[in-house]
C-alpha cells in the first residue's frame, strides 16, 4: 500500500475524532429533548412563570391540575399535556403569564362574533399550547407548541391593553390557540381592560371546568365557543377530547350572562350529516335558548385534514335551513355567495338589519340595540 | 440495444427462458411505477414519502433475494419454481392494487394524512408480497440459468456468470416495461387493465415454463393458471367499474378484516407520536383507558375519504380522481386535491391581490388554476390577453365534463389562451412581454413543483416580464403567527425572489402572498390605492371589497411579518441544483404530523460535505487493523462496494433528472427516455461483461477500477451539470449519454461483483446476494440523496460526497487485493 503506517494512523485519528464529535452532538441533541418536559431557559422564561391558580396537591410532590376536564396528573419536573403548566418542586405553575406568541388586530367579524360591536377592530393575542389536539387546527404551529419553541412578545396585562388602546381596539380576544392554558392570563387582561374601558372576549373550544369558567365569566363581555360536533366519539377521535365538557361550558357561559355565540366548523363527511346538525340545533334552542347565534362555518383542507375537500356551499345552505326549522333566530353561515347567510334579519319583522360582505357592514339598520323598523330588541354588545 | 444481450443469451437459453426473463423485468418495473403512484395517492405524495416508497420496493426486494439465495440451492427444479413464482405473482399484482386503495387513509380520521411510520407501514402492506415474490423470482431465474447451462458445475469453476445474464434480461425487460408504461400505458390503460395485463402475460409464460401437457403431472397447473386468466380478464374487461368500486372502499366482506389490520395498524402508528413527544407523561398511567379505548374502536369504518367517486381517469401525471359532494366538484390528482367547484373565495383572491397591483395589466399570464375558475376572474379586470397555461391535457378534459356551466364560460372568453404543457418552459421561451405573471401551484412539495420557486425561474420571469410588470404567487402560511419552518420557507423564498427582483411585497394570510416588481414603486401596501383601482375597474366580487383590502393589508401584520423574515437566520437561497425549499416543507409536513423525524431533520441542516470524509476514516481504520486477514470481511468489502455502486447509479439518477428539468422543462416523455437510457446502460453492461471469463484476481482490479471511476464521474459531474445548464439544447443527448455510460458501469460491476463474492458459494446464491446489496444501496442513495443531500448540499455538494463515500468502499476493497 502506498501509505505510510504514520498517515493512516494520522488519519485514522483525525476520523475518529469527527465521529466521537458526530456522536456528542447527537447525544446533545436527544439530550436536549430529553431535557425538554422540563424547564427550559430558566432565566429567559423565568419572567413569565406564575403559580397555577387551579390545582390540586396529591400528595408532597405530585399535584393534580383542575384547570381543564383532562385533569392531568403531573410528577415533579413534568408538565400537564397543555405543555404551559409544569410541576416545579410540587407546585403548579404557568409558563406563559405575559408571554405572548401572536398578536393580531382582527374585524371582530373574523372571529366570528356577529353581535358585538359590528365592523370594529379587535385585538387578539395568544400563547403557544392547547388542551386539545384537533386534525383540523388552524393555528397547528402555536397549539401543538411549547412556548420556548416559540419566539416570545413579552406582554403582561397592563402593556397588552395599552398596546390594543394603541392600536385603536376598543375589544381585546383571546383566541388562536386556547385561551383556556392561558386562563390567568386572559383574567387579568380582562379585569385590566374592564379598569380602562377596554372589553375582553374569549374564543375557545370551552374544553374548561367549572371553576375557572366562572371566574372568567365575571371578568369577560363576550365568549364565543366551538361546539366541534354533537358526538362525543367525533370529539375523542378528532379532538382527543370530550363532548359532556363543553356542552356544560356553553350552558354555563349563558347562565352567567355573558353575551355567547356558538360556532360549528362544518367538515364533510365527518360532522355534516342532517341528524347531526339537527341535535346541534335543538339543544341549542332547548339549553341556552334560540335567541343565542349559531354559525355554520366553511372547512378548508389543512393540518392534518388537507385530503378532504373543502364544505360544499350546498352543505352549509342545508344546515342553515335545518337550524332556522329548528327555530333558531340567528343563523349564520360564512363564505356561501349570494346566500344571505351572514346578514342579520329581525326576528319579528322579517327586515334585513345587518348586511355583511366578509368583514363589511354593507348596511345596519340596528338603533340602539332595536330593529329600526319595528322596535323589536336583538341581543348583543351594541355599545 | 438489447439485440446483442439477447441474441449471446440464445445460444445458451431457450427462447421461452429468454422471453419469461425480459418479462420478469417488465412486470417489475411496471408493477413498481403503478403500485407506487397508488400509494402516492394516499401520502400526498412529497418528496420524501417518494423516497420512502421507493427505499421500502427496493428493499423488500433485497429481503426478496436474500431468502431466495438462501433457499435456492435447496430447490431441485428451478425452472419449475421460477414458472409458479410468475404464477404468483401475477395474481398478487391485482390484489395489491386493491390493497393500496383499501387500507387507504384508514387513520382513526378518513381524509387524514399520514406520518413516516404509517407510510412505511401501508407500502409494506401494499408492496412486501409482490417484491418478496419479485426478488425471490431473480435468484431462483439465476439458478435455473446456471442448472440449464452448465449442469453439475462447480462453483468456482468458471467465472462466466449466468446470473450476470439474468440480470442483464432482466433490464432489458424493465427498459420494454418503462417505454411501453412512460409512452403509452400511463396516458390510455388505467392501473388495474395495466396489472391485470401483466398478469395475464405471467401467467402465459408460466405455462411455457411449466409445459403442462394432458396427463401430465404438470398439468394441474393449467387449473389455477385457467382460473387467474379467467379472473385477470373479467378484471381487465370491466375495469372502470373496479376502479371507482374500488375507490368508493373495501366490499362489506372485506371491511371487518381490513378494519381489523387498519386498527392493529394505527396502534402501532399512535407508537409514533408516544415516542416523539412525551409530552403528556401521565399518559402512560392512563394506558388501560387506552387499551378500553382500543377495543371500543375495533370495528368497520368507512375507509374512503374520496366518497362519492365520479370518475376516474389515467394521466401521465398521476391517477386522476373527480369527487362530488352536495353538488360540489373536486379534483384529486396523486390524491392532492387541486381544485374544487366552488371556491370562489380562493380564487377572487389569487386573481384580485395580483392584478390590482399593477396599474394597468394588459398582458397576463397565468400558470395552473385556469381552469379552476381562477381565469374568470382575471377577465373582469381590463386585460387585453390571458394565458392560461396548465401542465395535464387529461385534467383540462375533465374539468370541461365535469365542472359546471358558468366555470367554464370565461375559457372560451377571446381574450383568454389556454396552453398545455410545462409552465416552467413556456416561461423561457415567452416571447412578448407580460405585465403580470401569476402562478397558481401547490407549494413545492417535490423538486418538480420546486422548479417554480427557484432564483433561475424568477430569472427566467423577470425576463417575461415588461418594463413594469410583476410577479405573483403563493405559499401557505398564516396571518398572525411567523415561527418555526413555515417562516423558515418564507424567509428563503422572500431571499430568493430578492436576488432577482428589486422590489417585493409579502401580504401574510392562511395564504401568504408574494409579489415582486421590475421596477421600484410599482408594488403598494396602500389599501386605499388598489380599493381605488377596484373600484374604477367596476369589479363586482363577492369577498374581495374594500374592508378586505384594508385588513389583508393591514401595515401592523406585515411589518411583524417582514421583522421575522429577517431575523430568520436559518434562511437560504434556492436554485435548481440547492433546492433547499422542499426539504423546508418536508420539514414543515413532519412537524404537522409532529414527528419523530422532524428532529433528526432539523439536526441535519448543518450538514457538510465533509461528514461524508468520515467513513473513509472508518474504512482505514478497519483495513489497517484487520491487516492480514482477508476471509469474512472481503465478502463484506464486495457487498459494501455493490451497494456503493447501486447508490452512485442512483445518485446519477437522481442528479441527471433534476438538470434535465431544470434545462428543458417538465417533459414526462423525455424524463421516461432519460430513465429507460440508464435501464438500457444496466442491460448492456452485465451483457457484455458477463460473456467474459474473468478471474477473481482480475475482477478484484476491476471493481477497484469501476468504484475509482464512479468517484471521478463524481467529482467531474457538477461540472457537466453546469454546463448543460448553459447550454439547454444539449442536454437531453449530454444527459442520455451521461446515463447510458453511468448505466453500464452499474451493470458492468455486477457480474463482477458476483464473481468476486461467489468464492466457495453457489453462483445464484451470490448473485443473490450481490443483487440485495445493489437494491439495499440503490435504495440509501434514494433516500439519502433525495431527501437530504441534494436539498441541502445541492446538486453539487451531494456529487461530491457522493465520491467521497465511494471512496470509502473503495479503501475497503483494497483488502480484496490481498488474496
Amino acid at each position: 500500500m502506498a501509505w505510510t503506517r504514520r498517515e493512516v494512523l494520522r488519519l485514522g485519528i483525525g476520523c475518529a475524532l469527527g465521529a466521537g464529535a458526530l456522536g456528542g452532538m447527537a447525544s446533545l441533541a436527544t439530550s436536549g429533548r430529553r431535557r425538554a418536559p422540563r424547564m427550559s431557559q430558566p432565566d429567559s422564561g423565568a419572567k413569565w412563570v406564575r403559580r397555577a391558580q387551579y390545582y390540586e396537591k396529591l400528595g408532597p410532590r405530585r399535584v393534580r391540575c383542575v384547570l381543564c376536564p383532562k385533569e392531568c396528573e403531573v410528577g415533579p419536573g413534568e408538565r400537564g399535556f397543555c405543555g404551559v403548566r409544569e410541576n416545579q418542586d410540587g407546585e403548579y405553575y404557568t409558563l406563559v403569564y405575559g408571554r405572548s406568541a401572536s398578536v393580531n388586530i382582527d374585524p371582530v367579524e373574523k372571529k366570528p362574533f356577529f353581535h358585538v360591536l359590528p365592523g370594529r377592530p379587535i385585538f387578539s393575542f395568544s400563547t403557544a399550547g392547547c388542551n386539545m389536539e384537533c386534525k383540523n387546527c388552524q393555528n397547528w404551529q402555536l397549539s401543538q407548541s411549547r412556548p420556548e419553541q416559540l419566539p416570545a412578545m413579552d406582554l403582561p396585562p397592563a402593556r397588552l391593553v395599552e398596546a390594543a388602546r394603541k392600536q385603536g381596539c376598543s375589544l381585546i380576544a383571546g383566541t388562536y390557540a386556547e385561551p383556556v392554558v392561558f386562563a390567568e392570563y386572559l383574567l387579568d387582561v380582562a379585569r385590566e381592560g374592564n379598569k380602562r374601558g377596554l372589553r375582553s372576549t374569549m374564543v375557545s373550544a370551552g374544553y374548561i371546568k367549572r371553576e375557572p369558567m366562572i371566574d372568567l365569566c365575571r371578568e369577560l363581555a363576550a365568549v364565543k365557543i366551538d361546539l366541534k360536533s354533537m358526538r362525543d366519539d367525533f370529539y375523542r377521535r378528532n379532538c382527543r377530547g370530550t363532548l359532556k365538557p363543553v356542552l356544560d361550558t356553553i350552558e354555563l357561559v349563558k347562565k352567567q350572562g355573558v353575551w355567547l355565540e356558538i360556532v360549528y366548523l362544518v367538515i364533510p363527511t365527518l360532522n355534516d350529516s342532517d341528524r347531526e346538525i339537527r341535535d346541534t340545533a335543538r339543544w341549542t334552542r332547548e339549553h341556552v335558548g334560540s335567541d343565542v347565534p349559531l354559525h355554520f362555518s366553511r372547512f378548508h383542507p389543512q393540518y392534518r385534514l388537507k385530503r378532504l375537500p373543502p364544505t360544499p356551499y350546498e352543505t352549509l345552505a342545508r344546515c342553515h335551513e335545518i337550524a332556522r326549522a329548528e327555530g333558531l333566530q340567528y343563523v349564520y353561515v360564512g363564505n356561501v355567495p349570494e346566500h344571505g347567510g351572514t346578514n342579520t334579519y329581525c326576528p319579528k319583522c322579517g327586515k334585513l338589519l345587518i348586511r355583511r360582505q366578509l368583514y363589511r357592514i354593507a348596511e345596519n339598520h340596528l338603533r340602539g340595540g332595536r330593529c329600526e323598523f319595528c322596535g323589536q330588541s336583538i341581543p348583543g354588545l351594541w355599545s | 440495444m438489447t439485440t446483442a444481450a439477447a441474441s449471446e443469451a440464445a445460444v445458451r437459453f431457450p427462447l421461452r427462458f429468454i422471453l419469461a426473463l425480459t418479462l420478469m423485468g417488465l412486470t417489475e418495473l411496471i408493477a413498481q411505477v403503478v403500485l407506487t403512484r397508488e400509494l402516492l395517492a394516499t401520502f400526498l405524495g412529497n418528496e420524501l414519502s417518494i423516497a420512502l416508497v421507493l427505499a421500502v420496493w427496493l428493499v423488500s426486494v433485497a429481503a426478496g433475494s436474500a431468502l431466495g439465495s438462501w433457499v435456492a440451492p435447496r430447490i431441485a427444479a428451478p425452472m419449475r419454481a421460477f414458472g409458479w413464482s410468475q404464477m404468483l405473482l401475477a395474481c398478487l399484482l391485482p390484489l395489491a392494487l386493491f390493497v393500496a386503495r383499501w387500507v387507504q387513509p384508514g387513520d382513526l380520521t378518513p381524509g387524514q394524512m399520514l406520518g413516516p411510520g404509517a407510510m412505511l407501514l401501508t407500502s409494506l402492506c401494499v408492496l412486501a408480497l409482490v417484491c418478496l415474490v419479485g426478488g425471490f423470482q431473480f435468484v431462483v431465474a439465476a439458478r435455473a440459468a446456471g442448472y440449464r447451462g452448465q449442469p453439475g458445475e462447480r462453483a468456482g469453476e468458471r467465472a462466466v456468470s449466468p446470473v450476470g445474464l439474468v440480470y442483464a434480461l432482466e433490464a432489458a425487460g424493465a427498459v420494454l416495461g418503462g417505454i411501453a408504461f412512460h409512452f403509452y400505458l400511463a396516458a390510455h390503460v388505467g392501473p388495474l387493465r395495466t396489472l391485470a395485463g401483466a398478469g395475464v402475460l405471467n401467467i402465459v409464460s408460466a405455462c411455457a415454463l411449466l409445459r403442462p401437457r394432458l396427463l401430465n403431472k404438470s398439468a394441474i397447473a393449467l387449473v389455477p393458471a385457467l382460473a387467474a386468466v379467467a379472473g385477470l380478464l373479467v378484471l381487465s374487461v370491466r375495469a372502470e367499474e373496479f376502479e371507482i368500486a374500488s375507490l368508493r372502499g373495501s366490499p362489506r366482506w372485506a371491511s371487518l378484516t381490513v378494519s381489523l389490520a387498519q386498527n392493529a395498524r394505527d396502534r402501532l402508528i399512535s407508537l409514533d407520536s408516544l415516542f416523539v413527544s412525551p409530552r403528556w407523561r401521565s399518559l402512560y398511567a392512563k394506558l388501560p383507558e387506552e387499551v378500553r379505548r382500543t377495543i371500543s374502536s375495533l370495528r368497520a369504518t368507512p375507509l374512503s375519504a374520496l366518497r362519492n367517486p365520479r370518475a376516474f381517469a389515467a394521466s401521465k401525471y398521476g391517477a386522476l380522481i373527480v369527487t362530488e359532494q352536495e353538488q360540489q366538484v373536486s379534483f384529486y390528482q396523486s390524491g392532492v386535491l387541486l381544485f374544487t367547484s366552488g371556491d370562489e373565495y380562493s380564487n377572487e383572491v389569487a386573481a384580485h391581490t395580483a392584478l390590482l397591483q399593477h396599474p394597468a395589466p394588459r398582458r397576463v399570464l397565468l400558470i395552473g388554476g385556469g381552469v379552476a375558475g381562477l381565469a374568470g376572474e382575471m377577465v373582469k379586470h381590463p386585460i387585453t390577453e390571458l394565458d392560461c397555461v396548465e401542465l395535464d391535457p387529461r385534467v383540462v378534459e375533465l374539468a370541461r365534463r365535469w365542472l359546471p356551466e358558468e366555470l367554464l364560460q370565461p375559457l372560451s372568453d377571446p381574450r383568454v389562451r389556454l396552453h398545455l404543457g410545462d409552465g416552467r418552459l413556456y416561461v423561457k421561451h415567452a416571447q412578448a412581454p407580460y405585465d403580470v405573471i401569476v402562478l397558481n401551484l401547490p407549494d413545492p412539495t417535490t423538486a418538480a413543483i420546486n422548479r417554480f420557486y427557484t432564483r433561475e425561474f424568477f430569472e427566467e420571469a423577470y425576463r417575461a416580464l415588461a418594463p413594469r410588470g410583476i410577479l405573483a404567487f403563493n405559499l401557505t402560511g398564516s396571518s398572525h403567527h411567523f415561527s418555526g419552518t413555515v417562516l423558515l420557507a418564507a424567509s428563503t423564498m422572500h431571499n430568493t425572489l430578492g436576488g432577482a427582483f428589486p422590489e417585493q411585497l409579502v401580504v401574510p394570510g392562511d395564504q401568504m402572498f408574494f409579489f415582486a416588481a421590475k421596477e421600484p414603486g410599482v408594488l403598494s401596501g396602500d389599501w386605499r390605492r388598489l380599493a381605488d383601482r377596484l373600484e374604477r375597474r367596476g369589479i363586482e366580487a363577492s369577498f374581495v371589497n374594500e374592508v378586505w383590502l384594508q385588513d389583508a393589508l393591514l401595515p401592523f401584520r406585515r411589518e411583524m411579518l417582514l421583522e421575522a423574515i429577517r431575523g430568520e437566520s436559518e434562511a437560504r437561497l434556492n436554485s435548481d441544483l440547492n433546492p433547499v425549499s422542499y426539504y423546508h416543507q418536508t420539514r414543515i409536513w413532519l412537524d404537522q404530523l409532529s414527528s419523530g423525524l422532524a428532529r433528526p431533520l432539523q439536526l441535519l441542516s448543518p450538514i457538510e460535505i465533509w461528514w461524508a470524509a468520515i467513513p473513509i476514516g472508518l474504512a482505514v481504520v478497519v483495513v489497517a487493523v484487520t491487516r492480514g486477514r482477508g476471509g469474512r470481511l472481503t465478502g463484506a468489502a464486495v457487498l459494501i462496494a455493490a451497494g456503493a455502486i447501486g447508490g452512485f447509479g442512483l445518485l446519477v439518477e437522481l442528479l441527471a433528472l433534476l438538470a434535465f428539468q431544470s434545462a428543458c422543462g417538465y417533459l414526462y416523455h423525455a424524463l421516461g427516455a432519460l430513465i429507460a437510457a440508464f435501464m438500457a446502460g444496466l442491460a448492456i453492461g452485465s451483457a457484455v461483461v458477463s460473456r467474459r471469463e474473468i478471474g477473481r484476481r482480475h475482477s478484484a482490479r476491476i471493481m477497484l477500477a469501476g468504484l475509482g471511476a464512479a468517484g471521478l464521474v463524481c467529482v467531474v459531474l457538477p461540472g457537466l451539470l453546469a454546463a448543460v445548464l448553459q447550454a439547454p439544447s444539449l442536454a437531453p443527448i449530454a444527459l442520455s449519454l451521461a446515463l447510458l455510460l453511468v448505466g453500464s458501469m452499474v451493470g458492468g460491476l455486477f457480474p463482477v461483483a458476483t464473481t468476486l463474492y461467489r468464492g466457495e458459494r453457489s453462483a445464484s446464491r451470490a448473485g443473490g446476494a450481490v443483487y440485495a446489496a445493489d437494491l439495499v444501496g440503490s435504495a440509501g442513495g434514494a433516500l439519502a440523496a433525495g431527501v437530504i443531500a441534494i436539498p441541502l448540499l445541492g446538486a453539487a455538494g451531494a456529487s461530491y460526497a457522493g465520491a467521497l463515500l465511494l471512496g470509502a468502499a473503495f479503501v475497503l476493497g483494497l483488502t480484496l487485493l490481498r488474496e
